[in-house]
């Protein structure tokens, strides 16, 4: 059973993937059984993790809406039986953790009952899992139709601005519609003034959990095309990412 | 005459093994008991309803067959002639699971089946049933057409879960099903060898021949270019029953069905 399912969203640019890989970083050390989900068309995370992707739940989903397009019943059968091949085929497992990758979308339609039985023949693996995070675009109803239907963290990133926080709070609401998350926290991301977090707490009405410095060694990573999962242990992002994960109570 | 017997499968399996001893590849062969309620006694693991089927991890294991990035083969040979079979004779040509331990192997399984009431038309309900050895303690099976992928659990491995035991599980699941099965064989390869994997791919495709052939004129006569439906501007903002895809989804709705109904009687067996 999971203990979390995380979901870290936020607008663009804002750091959502770094978090991500930096969560991954940490929690991979430990013994909890961690499935980390891709949930952003750009697939941004796998790159940022050093993971090659072959292919992704939208694959599978297209073979399914191809599957019914026929309606042939030899082949429908044929797709029952191979279903749970096909969702281990999806999974990249490393040491520590397990990798899914939605992909982007490439249908018209909405075909949502091969959401449903993605969504269902995913339920027994990701019930192995103790933690669940998932790193989405600003939208959440992606994951919620194809993956899990409750989400019992919602991390919002944002950079110290106050466009950045007003964006937040539209991402709250919207995350609300599509998700019954029992908590929702912002994370200020690349702080440079830490007087400035004061300032933004007196101007959300969302609660902040936590702050990360701004380093310039994910952007050296990142010019350098290196994965975040090497950042050294003392690197200060890295230290601010668990003692939120530790304020969370996820880690102790 | 029948389908099968256009092409003898168990001869060229035989003959397969004989090569493969020719060869000197490390053989081994296990004879089991054929009586069914010998054969669950000498069985080490459990096995049954009361064994839930289980996903394991990576790191949870102690062998992994046929991935997919490994060779994988698999399929069922028929005979109604039951004296071809030999009865109860488990063959492993290559390492067995307990001296592999953090290792992922090749796997080719074929499973000779023979019984003088047994139709050609059982071929495709019996070759199916491969995907159903779900609840066998410490043993998780994923399955396409022709291919297995499985992964053995510490738990199991520490214990000295072998091919043997697979074996025997296979059996007892084949024979409980198909009451109409008098003869079981079985031959697992875990060589490194391409070469056996191929040479076993030609026979299972040799056997499956006929029934490919009436399968794909039955994909074309039923086939809809389902990519000329598609639109650039769904936004969605129909109702389903307005939808071009409504059958497509249809459809699929249907295989969800199935699959509920499916895994209900995976739980039940």
């Amino acid at each position: 059973m999971n203990k979390w399912t995380i979901a870290i969203t936020g607008k663009g640019g804002t750091g959502k993937t770094a978090l991500t890989t930096l969560i991954t970083k940490i929690l991979r050390q430990r013994k909890e059984k961690l499935l980390v989900v891709d949930a952003d068309p750009a697939m941004g995370l796998t790159n940022v993790l050093g993971i090659k992707i072959s292919r992704t739940l939208e694959d599978l989903r297209l073979e399914i809406i191809k599957v019914g397009g026929r309606g042939i019943e030899e082949e429908k059968r044929d797709l029952i039986l191979s279903l749970d091949y096909k969702i281990m085929e999806l999974l990249i497992e490393k040491p520590g953790f397990t990798t899914l990758v939605m992909g982007q979308p490439r249908t018209s339609g909405c075909f949502c009952p091969a959401n449903t039985l993605l969504r269902d023949a995913l339920k027994p693996l990701t019930q192995v899992f103790d933690i669940i995070l998932i790193d989405c675009e600003a939208g959440l109803e992606q994951i919620n139709r194809k993956v899990v239907k409750t989400i019992n963290l919602l991390l919002i990133v944002s950079d110290p601005t106050m466009r950045g926080i007003q964006t937040a709070s539209a991402i709250k609401e919207m995350a609300q519609k599509f998700t019954h998350a029992s908590r929702i926290g912002l994370i200020l991301n690349k702080i440079t003034n830490p007087s400035i977090v004061e300032i933004m707490r007196s101007k959300t009405d969302l609660e902040i959990v936590g702050t990360i410095p701004f380093d310039p060694q994910i952007a050296e990573f990142d010019l350098q095309g290196r994965s975040l999962l090497q950042l050294p242990e003392d690197s200060v992002s890295l230290e601010a990412v668990s003692d939120i994960l530790s304020y969370l109570n996820i880690i102790q | 005459m029948t389908d099968l017997e256009i092409f003898n499968g168990v001869m060229a399996i035989h003959a397969f093994i004989d090569e493969k001893t020719r060869l000197k590849r490390k053989l081994r062969k296990f004879i089991c008991p054929s009586a069914l309620d010998e054969l669950k006694k000498s069985l080490k693991f459990k096995m049954g309803a009361d064994i839930e089927t289980i996903f394991l991890l990576k790191e949870d294991i102690y062998v992994e067959l046929g991935s997919p990035r490994y060779e994988s083969v698999a399929f069922i040979v028929l005979t109604q002639d039951p004296e071809e079979v030999q009865n109860g004779v488990i063959t492993l040509i290559g390492p067995d699971i307990h001296e592999s331990k953090g290792k992922e192997l090749n796997f080719g399984q074929v499973i000779l089946i023979g019984g003088t009431e047994i139709e050609d038309i059982k071929y495709r309900e019996m070759e199916r049933a491969l995907f159903h050895l779900k609840n066998l303690e410490g043993f998780m099976i994923r399955a396409v057409p022709n291919k297995l992928w499985c992964r053995v659990s510490k738990q199991v491995g520490f214990r000295g879960f072998s091919f043997e035991d697979l074996g025997k599980a296979l059996m007892i699941m084949y024979k409980e099903q198909f009451p109409d099965i008098e003869t079981i064989e079985i031959l697992f390869i875990t060589t490194e060898s391409p070469q056996d994997f191929l040479e076993l791919k030609v026979i299972g495709t040799e056997i499956r021949k006929k029934y490919i052939q009436q399968y794909s004129e039955h994909l074309k006569s039923k086939l809809v270019q389902i990519t000329e439906k598609q639109r650039d501007d769904c936004e969605f903002p129909w109702t389903c029953d307005e939808c071009d895809y409504n059958e497509v989804c249809d459809e699929i709705r249907d295989i969800v069905e199935k699959m509920k109904a499916y895994r209900e009687k995976m739980k039940k067996n």
